[in-house]
């Protein structure tokens, strides 16, 4: 079995005591793609994502023939990040601009909505990266091709 | 926490009480929350010691739900304060119906008792006691509740479903079927 996970060895206690209640916790507040930055830039800033790792996924699609995007889906930038020295808080980044998916082929909602996930920091020309995904047929391609190919397997024991 | 209110209110009925069978090694717990929610009051082992206002509860107390009685017992194992609920139907009969059993007794498993390194050989030996002396003294019908279903690290490979019987536990649970307490700690 993994070992547990380092959170084990506290929630135990943090249930004995009684956790604070939702309604007793910090307001998450929310920041523009520009009021985000400028809190980046804070060297004392550290940034703690807080969502999971397909989060991090870009997809290459096709829309139509002839036509194909690559969309990025996290800019550097998170969904909460926490100050060292300023006791804990939470921020989330709001979107400065929305689309909304108009009637149209299967599958459009669900674009806009990704473009709308990093449309606020996209929008304002800040950069953005992303995790290439692969389908498994891609993959089968790439290690079944006849090019040289090394799979370099960075998952943990554990995984 | 709302998914519970919601559910009641579906039913119409009302959360009265909110009972514990251990403290989550795994998560924090949403009862002080549903208590000021709701105005239930929270129920947990006394030998959780638990800091907050509760009713603590040993071996042997009782709660009484209108026609039903959840009896305690004291489970440890996967977690020292561990509580299990027998339920009593007194419409149906004075047997006990189904059982409310945490993180003691999976579907196709047990509870991990290894969660707190230090106490992990005790917890062992009191997890074996707790399965063999408590929870399978009950009749085969008696309907499982447990916590979790696969994907938890609770347990080491929990099936996939929700509840079963304490009969075909019996039967089929890997760790169920070493009878010698030493191997199976």
């Amino acid at each position: 079995m993994p070992p547990a996970p380092d959170h084990f060895s506290r929630c135990s206690d943090i249930n004995r005591r009684g956790p604070a209640r939702l309604d007793e916790l910090p307001v998450v507040e929310e920041l523009s793609a520009s009021q985000f930055r400028e809190r980046m830039s804070d060297p004392e800033m550290v940034v703690l994502d807080t969502r999971s790792y397909h989060a991090y996924a870009t997809v290459s699609t096709s829309l139509a023939p002839g036509i194909s995007i690559s969309m990025a889906t996290f800019p550097p930038l998170p969904a909460g990040f926490c100050p060292l020295t300023k006791g804990c808080c939470r921020w989330r980044m709001t979107t400065t601009r929305r689309w909304k998916p108009s009637p149209g082929p299967a599958g459009l909602g669900w674009i806009a909505l990704w473009v709308t996930w990093t449309a606020a920091w996209a929008v304002e020309g800040y950069g953005t990266r992303g995790v290439q995904l692969l389908s498994a047929r891609d993959f089968h391609e790439m290690i079944a091709g006849a090019d040289d190919f090394v799979l370099v397997d960075v998952r943990a024991p554990q995984e | 926490m709302d998914l519970y209110i919601t559910a009641a209110r579906a039913l119409r009925v009302d959360i009265t009480h909110i009972l514990q069978t251990h403290l989550h090694a795994d998560f924090i717990s949403g009862h002080m929350d549903l208590a000021q929610k709701t105005g239930a009051r929270i129920y947990v082992a006394k030998s959780a010691k638990c800091t907050f206002d509760h009713v603590p509860l040993s071996e042997g107390d009782t709660i009484e739900l209108e026609d039903m009685v959840l009896q305690v017992l004291e489970t440890p194992g996967h977690a020292p304060e561990h509580l299990s609920y027998v339920v009593i139907d007194k419409s149906c009969s004075d047997s006990p119906v189904r059982v409310f059993v945490g993180d003691t007794l999976f579907v196709g498993d047990v509870g991990r008792p290894d969660l707190f390194p230090d106490i992990a050989q005790e917890l062992a030996g009191q997890l074996y006691h707790s399965l063999h002396d408590e929870l399978l003294q009950l009749p085969d019908y008696v309907e499982v509740y447990p916590v979790h279903r696969a994907g938890s690290l609770c347990g080491r490979a929990i099936g996939a479903k929700w509840t079963n019987t304490i009969g075909y536990e019996r039967r089929f649970n890997a760790a169920l079927q070493i009878k010698d307490k030493s191997a199976f700690v």
